[in-house]
């Protein structure tokens, strides 16, 4: 391979100057909105809404303060009225080629379409910080989980393959089976969320399976805060004997758009050959006025044109520096500390996102249970879990039962396990003022599972 | 409609913008291929060959089209 010895993945743009990089993204925003208004319905009535016109969008300030945002509950809703049950879409059926879902705030999963382009296009972001990594063709690396309809993974393997690494898959197996295999394998890298991979240390110790001897190099992930904690990316480092960490920060609608360098700084660098990415003000809307406030991170996918994520409002909290200078010479935009917090309200069991309120509509659909419930998050063999609980809505309901149908109604509706639990009525304690519906007892838990409106 | 070589624009610049040009001109001849393609195999080779490409040019900061799907709907 010619450019082997490149540091970059693709150095033109990935060290270009802000000014350009900048004059790409509004063309490619130009170019977007016009196929979205062209080719997708939602789009278009989004935009007519707000007398927007493909044409009106010649500068910054028109795509900052003219163009309407778009968040998930306009996907939401047009999926629930489109014959194909997908939102938002611009391409006909016979190009799209895989579908996923992602968790939204309703209980309902939220339907995303992929063409056979976007997926390669997507995996292309993983390639530019495991590059940076040193990682090469020929390099391996290793899949912890089953593939289902999450996007994540997926999108790993697409950029693994898109890099020319060896892929080794774990999926089907036991924790214990996968640390034999991991040591068998001796893959360069392993994917996982942090929590699943320390989970994979403890039982490494408990089977008397030494990790260390597997010459893991790098250790890879996302989905949970951990990678961007230096706790916890030492603590991973030492169990594993890795010399990496490598952060990625996905957004479901727009995949894994943060990805750390080697140097790391603290964050990520945004991956500015696949979106734009901004920060706005949560009450204003409009860009936030430094590299030091704290703002909604709003992102425009450039791997997204069968379903088009345009001026999307991920509700993530973020910090970005458009001139970050930690040594890398990447150019492009950095979250330090990633993600600070929500603007909605949002917690994350084993790399799964699961909003309160979308528990609270699904237990609406379950007979039996009164709307009187508590969330118990914890942590057992370094696993996070969560259990309902929630109160019987009379005294004569078989609340194991009752617990049964709803843990399977989480599970299907979801994508993750959480345990039930059906009290008596009354068992709850009812508060005076604000309700405390959920109870942190990990022990590293944040002060609040969000840092925003609630 | 095949991209036009000579309409090709190049940001980043003149490296980058000249291996543009030669990406541009090689997918219009892969197109040209695949619309005689003798085979349904050698067609979809050439078709993926070209989703290959493409990356390529959105690496090099191509704007004029955003996947290659885009000018067999317009």
């Amino acid at each position: 391979m010619a450019t082997a010895s490149s540091r970059y993945w693709n150095e033109p743009t990935q060290t270009a100057s802000r000014q350009v990089v900048d004059d790409l993204h509004l063309e490619r925003i130009r170019h977007l909105v016009g196929w979205a208004y062209e080719h997708s319905a939602l789009h278009r009535r989004i935009y007519d809404e707000a007398s927007v016109k493909p044409s009106d969008l010649r500068t910054w300030d028109d795509f900052f303060y003219k163009l309407p945002f778009t968040d998930k509950p306009d996907y939401m809703k047009d999926q629930a009225v489109q014959p194909s049950g997908f939102g938002g879409t611009a391409l006909e059926r016979d190009r799209w080629q895989q579908y996923f879902h992602t968790t939204g705030t309703t209980g309902r999963f939220l339907n995303e379409v992929f063409t056979q382009y976007e997926t390669h296009k997507a995996g292309s972001q993983y390639c530019y910080g495991l590059w940076d990594l040193g990682v090469r063709p020929g390099d391996s690396m290793y899949f912890c989980f089953d593939f289902g309809a999450w996007i994540g993974l997926w999108s790993y393997y697409w950029g693994a393959r898109n890099l020319g690494l060896t892929i080794e898959s774990g999926g089907g197996l036991s924790a214990a089976e996968r640390v034999r295999q991991i040591v068998e394998l001796r893959p360069t890298i392993v994917t996982g969320t942090p929590t699943y991979l320390l989970h994979l240390a403890e039982v490494a110790r408990r089977e008397g399976v030494d990790l260390r001897s597997a010459g893991v190099r790098v250790l890879a992930g996302g989905g949970e805060a951990g990678l961007s904690v230096p706790v916890t990316r030492n603590r991973l480092m030492a169990e594993w004997g890795a010399e990496q960490v490598y952060d990625a920060y996905g957004i479901g609608e727009a995949l894994f758009v943060g990805q750390s360098c080697a140097e790391w700084g603290g964050g990520v660098h945004v991956i500015e050959d696949v979106c734009h990415s901004y920060a706005v003000g949560l009450e204003s809307g409009e860009p936030v006025a430094g590299p030091d406030e704290v703002g909604e991170h709003v992102v425009t996918s450039y791997t997204h044109f069968a379903q088009p994520f345009i001026k999307y409002r991920t509700h993530d909290l973020v910090r970005i520096d458009a001139h970050p200078d930690h040594g890398c010479g990447w150019s492009w935009k950095h979250l330090p500390g990633v993600v600070l917090g929500r603007s909605d309200f949002m917690v994350t069991i084993r790399g799964v996102n699961v909003y309160p309120t979308a528990i609270e509509n699904l237990l609406g659909d379950v007979s039996d249970l009164s709307n009187h419930y508590e969330l118990h998050i914890s942590c057992v063999d370094g696993m996070d879990r969560m259990l309902v609980r929630v109160e019987a809505c009379g005294p004569h309901v078989d609340r194991a039962d009752a617990a049964r149908r709803l843990r399977s109604h989480l599970r299907a509706n979801l994508g993750v396990n959480i345990e039930t639990d059906v009290v008596g009525v009354d068992a709850l304690v009812r508060y005076e003022l604000k309700t405390k519906r959920i109870f942190d007892h990990r022990a590293d838990a944040p002060p609040s599972p969000t840092l925003g409106r609630t | 409609m095949d991209a036009d070589a000579s309409t090709v624009s190049g940001p980043l610049g003149p490296g980058p913008a000249r291996q543009l040009e030669r990406c541009v001109d090689l997918r219009s001849r892969i197109r040209q291929e695949r619309r005689i393609a003798v085979s349904p195999a050698v067609e979809r080779a050439l078709e993926l060959s070209e989703m290959h490409l493409f990356l390529a040019l959105s690496y090099l900061g191509y704007t004029d089209e955003l996947c290659p799907e885009e000018d067999e709907e317009t």
